[in-house]
């Protein structure tokens, strides 16, 4: 409910903000304004976030329901702690492809997320790593020829 | 004979021996997909996008054919041995399936799905090939008008897939909407809410953007069953066959099946689950001993396998013929289509019709081989349910990213799906849908465009889009769609 409710707010600035700027597109009368559709759509979108604030204020308050999203369960679980793990190493992975190459740089990312999966076998972690990062780049590389990134010390 | 001629040739393309590999890794792949819970045909077909883009137009539809048959088809192996529908169309496959994998009949259960996967898929093809020229020869005669009516149509096809809420798939769809706006506009070019970033000015790229939604957010969500314990032991197989009489009772049950899924697929917004409930409901109504239904019987599992797989030739009619997606695994392989170059709608079947060949004998082979593959490698069924996550999902974000990376050699459109994974997850998290964003991010700017056309062409008079007996009929199925959805959602007129 609070969340649906912290969710249109937010859907609300948004829509505001991107309606905002269309008033610094060049306007023009022929045919359609590039302003037209961003406005049509942004308005659209403030009206739903009302209609899901409201509906959201507007609900009795549910029962504690093991099916309902809880952010406090949520954290207690560790999932938030997991997720931020997993979304921060997708990050440096991206970070790191170009330097460090594809077949390092995707051998740990490989290594880190079969961690976070709670695979605690250094056989296993080392077996994905290593086999996963090696088949990804054989069929990508050698045979899509992509241009991979690869280690350069200089 | 003329009738067969194309899909003779279309034959011809799919048997090579450099494109069959590709539909039986569609397939085979497929299967394994729609088998593990947690990864859907929407989400193979994604998975699939990256080796797309090294093969020709047709060769990758075909393969996302395969992809897409061999989901459907592979969600009904969990439903059956587990209790866990692989896909939300094998839903209705629990009913029966499961109590006859209770009675020691798993291998039964697993034949009559299959048998009655590939005869729906079949007989939705052989629709798919009588509906398809004759719709497409009438959408030749569309103008901008007409097609603006119809994206119009399309775009109210976010009310049918919204799921439990109206309200968030309509706001899921406009945030599509949002996101397609982003990036040069189609009329005068000028590069909207790009800040000056280089990147920004082209839009957000489609296929990061699909990787992120349906893939990469499913990674997180199953970071959060890490903990749960899912080691259900899978039950005994058994015989595999129905006998020569279940057989023949079965013929009854899978023919109109086939039909209802067609009918039900070629109606955009519609899909499998709901077709093989209603399926399943209509054998279980003309059924002589319907008390038998839910108790483990055989007609109860080819019902709704017949039906599901029925809405995979239906759903691709007006995919094809009018760039409308079916479903939301259609709407998925709209995007993907787009990626590679493919233009659905009637021009296809003028200027390409060898796509479309290959597209039918591609469907056709794909069910032959779900029979093949269903019977050869039932016994690795309950294998594939055993693939532990820790192994699965790390490879499936690793081939996401590559993917990604792929599109432009970039690590930019690496991060761009990376959040939308992050924005996928946390819909998924408070039941915003995914598909309606696909809709609108692919939609939208077409509909721009078309209806800058059709404004050129009558000089900025707008009356011209309410001139058309097509549009005009577009926008009645349009408003009848929106308020069949208001009707059908739980709760409150808009909810």
């Amino acid at each position: 409910m609070r969340a649906d409710v912290a969710i249109g707010i937010l859907l609300l600035f948004l829509s505001s903000a991107m309606f905002a700027l269309t008033f610094t597109f060049p306007d023009q009368t022929v045919a359609l304004s590039p302003t037209f559709f961003p406005r049509l759509v942004t308005l659209c979108m403030a009206g739903l976030a009302c209609v899901l604030v409201v509906k959201a204020l507007r609900r009795p308050r549910p029962m504690k329901a093991a099916s309902t999203f809880s952010a406090a369960t949520w954290i207690r679980q560790g999932h938030v702690q997991r997720i931020a793990a997993m979304v921060a190493l997708g990050f440096v992975y991206t970070q790191v492809l170009d330097s460090l190459g594809f077949l390092i740089a995707t051998g740990l990312f490989l290594a880190g997320t079969v961690l976070l999966f709670m695979e605690r076998r250094w056989t296993v972690v080392l077996a994905v790593a290593i086999l996963g990062s090696s088949a990804l780049y054989g069929v990508f590389r050698m045979i899509f020829k992509v241009p991979l990134p690869r280690f350069d010390l200089f | 004979m003329e009738f067969l001629q194309p899909v003779l040739s279309g034959f011809a393309f799919v048997l090579h021996p450099a494109h069959f590999p590709f539909l039986f890794i569609g397939v085979a792949g497929g299967i394994a997909v729609g088998a593990l819970p947690g990864l859907t045909g929407s989400v193979g077909i994604i998975l699939l996008l990256p080796f797309l883009f090294y093969v020709d137009s047709s060769t990758a539809l075909v393969m996302m054919c395969g992809m897409f048959c061999g989901s459907i088809y592979g969600g009904s192996i969990s439903a059956i041995l587990i209790s866990t529908p692989g896909t939300p169309s094998a839903a209705a496959t629990v009913l029966d399936g499961y109590p006859m994998a209770q009675k020691g009949e798993a291998g039964k259960a697993i034949g009559v799905a299959t048998i009655a996967s590939a005869a729906g898929g079949i007989i939705s093809t052989f629709c798919l090939m009588f509906i398809a020229p004759q719709l497409a020869g009438f959408a030749l005669e569309f103008g901008p008008e007409e097609y603006f009516a119809l994206m119009v149509f399309g775009l109210t096809i976010i009310a049918s897939v919204s799921g439990k809420s109206l309200t968030k798939g309509l706001i899921a769809g406009v945030f599509g909407l949002m996101i397609g706006v982003v990036g040069i506009d189609p009329i005068v070019g000028y590069a909207r809410y790009s800040f000056d970033i280089p990147s920004l000015m082209t839009g957000f790229p489609l296929l990061p953007v699909l990787i992120g939604l349906f893939a990469i957010s499913q990674v997180f969500v199953q970071l959060e069953k890490v903990h749960k314990a899912g080691g259900e032991t899978a039950p005994v197989l058994g015989n595999l066959l129905p006998t020569a009489r279940e057989m023949l009772g079965l013929v009854k049950v899978i023919i109109p099946s086939s039909l209802i899924g067609t009918l039900i697929g070629v109606i955009p917004g519609t899909g499998g689950a709901i077709a093989s409930f209603l399926a399943y409901n209509e054998a279980k109504r003309f059924s002589k001993h319907p008390e038998r239904f839910g108790t483990g019987c055989i007609e109860g599992v080819a019902a709704p396998e017949a039906a599901n797989n029925g809405t995979t030739g239906g759903a691709m009619v007006p995919l094809l013929t009018l760039g409308i997606p079916g479903d939301v695994v259609t709407a998925v392989m709209l995007g993907a289509l787009m990626l590679i170059g493919v233009r659905p709608g009637p021009l296809l079947f003028t200027e390409t019709p060898e796509i479309i060949n290959a597209v039918y004998a591609g469907l056709l082979m794909a069910n032959v081989l779900i029979l093949l593959l269903g019977f050869v490698s039932v016994r690795l069924f309950p294998m594939i349910l055993k693939v532990p996550a820790a192994t699965l999902f790390p490879l499936v974000m690793a081939l996401c990213f590559i993917g990604s990376f792929s599109l432009s050699n970039s690590s930019y459109d690496m991060t761009i799906a990376l959040i939308f994974g992050i924005i996928g997850y946390f819909m998924q998290k408070h039941g915003f849908p995914a598909a309606p964003v696909v809709l609108g991010v692919i939609l939208g700017p077409i509909a721009e465009d078309v209806l800058g056309r059709a404004l050129i062409t009558a000089y900025g008079d707008w009356t011209t889009l309410l001139r058309s007996p097509i549009a005009i009929f577009f926008y009645v199925i349009s408003v009848t769609s929106v308020a069949y959805s208001m009707r059908r959602a739980p709760g409150s007129p808009t909810d």
